[in-house]
């Protein structure tokens, strides 16, 4: 989907990105970074809004510096910021931003219909814009951005200020725009979760270069001696007992402890202490890395600033 | 059973050219203009001088009734004779009076300029609407084209419009061919001074607008560059009795340069009109490179 070699971009002294090579293949990918890690820079020349001072960047074979046209042509883009013309309904503005793709004048009212619907968007359809829910506009957001049917999308936090009713449709679009229509789509968020429940692919961005980059589940490998545990019962005993045989354990996502043994142990260890202590297992699995720890071991210290603010927004996603 | 599949379907229509993209965006600025309280009426009360013109352009068959009735509208007779000499055709005639009628129209033209004007980039960097732009297949060209088009469109309704269908009717009621032949070159004076006042006041007051998100900002602007000028050439005129001080002024080098291409006697005639021409290039040039930097700057930030 998106080729990039030894891209470099400078602003003035500061350096956005640092020659990153990346092959981005089709599907749905998360872009994951910290503020200022390069993710809006690397959109923009995507685009081909701005050139980079060094190396080549390309979606699906189109050179974005040299064909911009071309490329924009087969993208659609759904920005951050809240963006509408006053003066139009839903339906006239999508239609505009069909017109401005080049769909004829009544192709884009069918088809501005066709994608209104498609986000969920009823009779509201003939408001202004500028009376519309911050859920409302990310609607339209989306509806202008797949109105040309683009072969690429790029989201740029698309889950931004949703309600989670809206989240949860938001994110239920996405993955079908994905399956359904075979569009491929690059999120780029700040809401692990968000990413996590529709990407199949994470590329990670830090200092202006790729961290890391691959399939979500080969990243969240399950680690050896690293255990999700349910316990039922008074649990001080087995703790205890736990610490004793050399391992620790911290609570967890869902009443949950996350429990690391030490290397001549196993999952045997376990029910044996539980066992001993009388207390009830009732669950017990190895522990994959969540995105966020896969996101702490790429981006190491520089990423705290972002985790920081990854679990507020996580927090406001879901409350 | 659902009677209307909601799920994503492709699009499998065909693509219009570029053009289309700068008249789309012409055609949508337009009619968001248009909703704006008191300009269709601004826009008539503008073109009523267009009533005086058709009058004169009447009359204009009988020289000597016509040369009384342009005097009290718009020259005196030994004026008129200075202009158009002894050889009174109604091409000659015609000439002056369309000329005159374009000069006329300057202050209506600033007047809605400075209505619509302002708002058409400055809102998009309001409301950050050039990203809606510059995701899409066009080009800063299209964009600034489409942007023109609108200035375009307003100052066609107060200038072009009138003068073409009051040039057509009447050619049509002197029963005369030969009229539409002797006459053309009115034709081509009205086609350029319609080009002329779109090109200055529309890159100027686009350059204007691309400079703050306020268009109330913008609108001070533009008004004060159009009122400053002219009141320059005023004063520097009045003050050192300086023949050149209408260099000075927008409107008048404006209007120096419409009455050359009516093949008038100019306005201002001691300087030649090639000094307005000068004078408006440069400005014009300078215009469009603020503009199309702006522009470029912007493309980048969004």
């Amino acid at each position: 989907m998106i080729e990039l070699v030894g891209l470099k971009k400078s602003f003035g002294e500061v350096e956005a990105l640092r020659g990153v090579t990346l092959d981005v293949p089709c599907g749905t990918v998360g872009l994951l970074g910290p503020n200022g890690a390069g993710k809006s820079t690397l959109i923009r020349i995507l685009l081909g809004l701005i050139k980079p001072t060094a190396g080549t960047a390309g979606v699906l074979g189109v050179s974005s510096t040299e064909r911009p046209l071309d490329v924009r042509a087969r993208v659609g883009y759904m920005p951050e910021d809240d963006c509408h013309i006053p003066g139009l309904s839903a339906v006239g503005y999508v239609a505009y931003a069909a017109e401005l793709s080049g769909l004829p004048p009544d192709d884009a009212i069918r088809r501005s219909h066709e994608v209104l619907d498609y986000v969920g968007m009823n009779e509201e359809r003939y408001r202004l814009v500028e009376t519309y829910s911050t859920g409302m506009r990310q609607r339209i957001k989306l509806a202008q951005a797949v109105v040309h049917d683009p072969e690429v999308l790029l989201l740029d936090e698309p889950t931004n200020g949703m309600d989670p009713g809206g989240r949860d449709d938001m994110l239920e679009l996405i993955r079908d725009i994905a399956s359904t229509a075979k569009v491929s789509v690059l999120v780029s968020s700040h809401l692990l979760p968000d990413v996590e429940e529709v990407c199949g692919h994470i590329v990670v961005l830090g200092m202006g270069a790729v961290r890391l980059q691959g399939d979500l589940a080969d990243l969240r490998t399950a680690e050896a001696g690293l255990f999700d545990l349910r316990l039922k019962g008074e649990t001080t005993g087995f703790l205890a007992a736990l610490a004793e045989a050399g391992g620790r354990a911290r609570p967890a996502a869902h009443g949950l402890l996350r429990v690391t043994l030490p290397r001549d142990a196993s999952a045997r260890t376990l029910v044996e202490l539980a066992h001993r202590t009388a207390v009830q297992i009732r669950c017990l699995r190895p522990a994959r890395n969540t995105l966020e720890e896969v996101f702490v071991q790429a981006v190491g210290e520089k990423g705290d600033t972002w985790t920081a603010d990854a679990a507020t927004g996580a927090e406001n996603a879901h409350s | 059973m659902p009677i209307h599949e909601k799920g994503y379907r492709h699009y499998e229509g065909k693509l219009r050219g570029r053009l289309s993209r700068s008249l789309t965006i012409a055609r949508c600025g337009t009619s968001l203009a248009l909703k704006k309280r008191g300009l269709i009426a601004m826009v008539l009360l503008g073109i009523a001088p267009a009533f005086v013109l058709a009058v004169l352009v009447y009359q204009a068959s009988r020289t000597e009734e016509f040369i009384k009735l342009a005097g009290r509208f718009i020259y005196s007779s030994s004026e008129w004779q200075l202009l158009v000499g002894k050889t009174h055709t109604v091409a000659v005639i015609w000439q002056v009076i369309f000329s005159r009628f374009f000069i006329w129209q300057l202050i209506p033209v600033a007047s809605v300029v400075t209505y619509v004007g302002p708002e058409l980039i400055s809102q998009d960097l309001r409301v950050r609407a050039l990203q809606v732009y510059y995701a899409r297949p066009i080009t800063r060209l299209d964009y600034v084209l489409g942007k023109l088009m609108v200035v375009a469109v307003f100052v066609a309704m107060l200038t072009l419009v009138p003068a073409v269908l009051i040039y057509i009717v009447g050619v049509v009621l002197s029963k005369s061919i030969v009229v539409a032949g002797e006459t053309w070159p009115t034709l081509v004076g009205i086609l350029g001074g319609y080009l002329l006042i779109t090109v200055v006041a529309g890159v100027l007051v686009l350059a204007c607008s691309s400079l703050s998100r306020r268009s109330g900002s913008v609108a001070v602007a533009w008004a004060m560059l159009v009122i400053v000028t002219d009141a320059a050439h005023g004063l520097v005129g009045e003050a050192l009795g300086l023949k050149w001080s209408h260099l000075l002024s927008l409107r008048a080098n404006v209007a120096q340069l419409a009455t050359r291409l009516f093949d008038v006697k100019p306005e201002y005639a001691p300087v030649h009109w090639s000094a307005s021409l000068f004078v408006l290039a440069a400005v014009v040039v300078v215009a469009l490179g603020l503009l199309f930097r702006r522009v470029q700057v912007l493309e980048g930030e969004h």
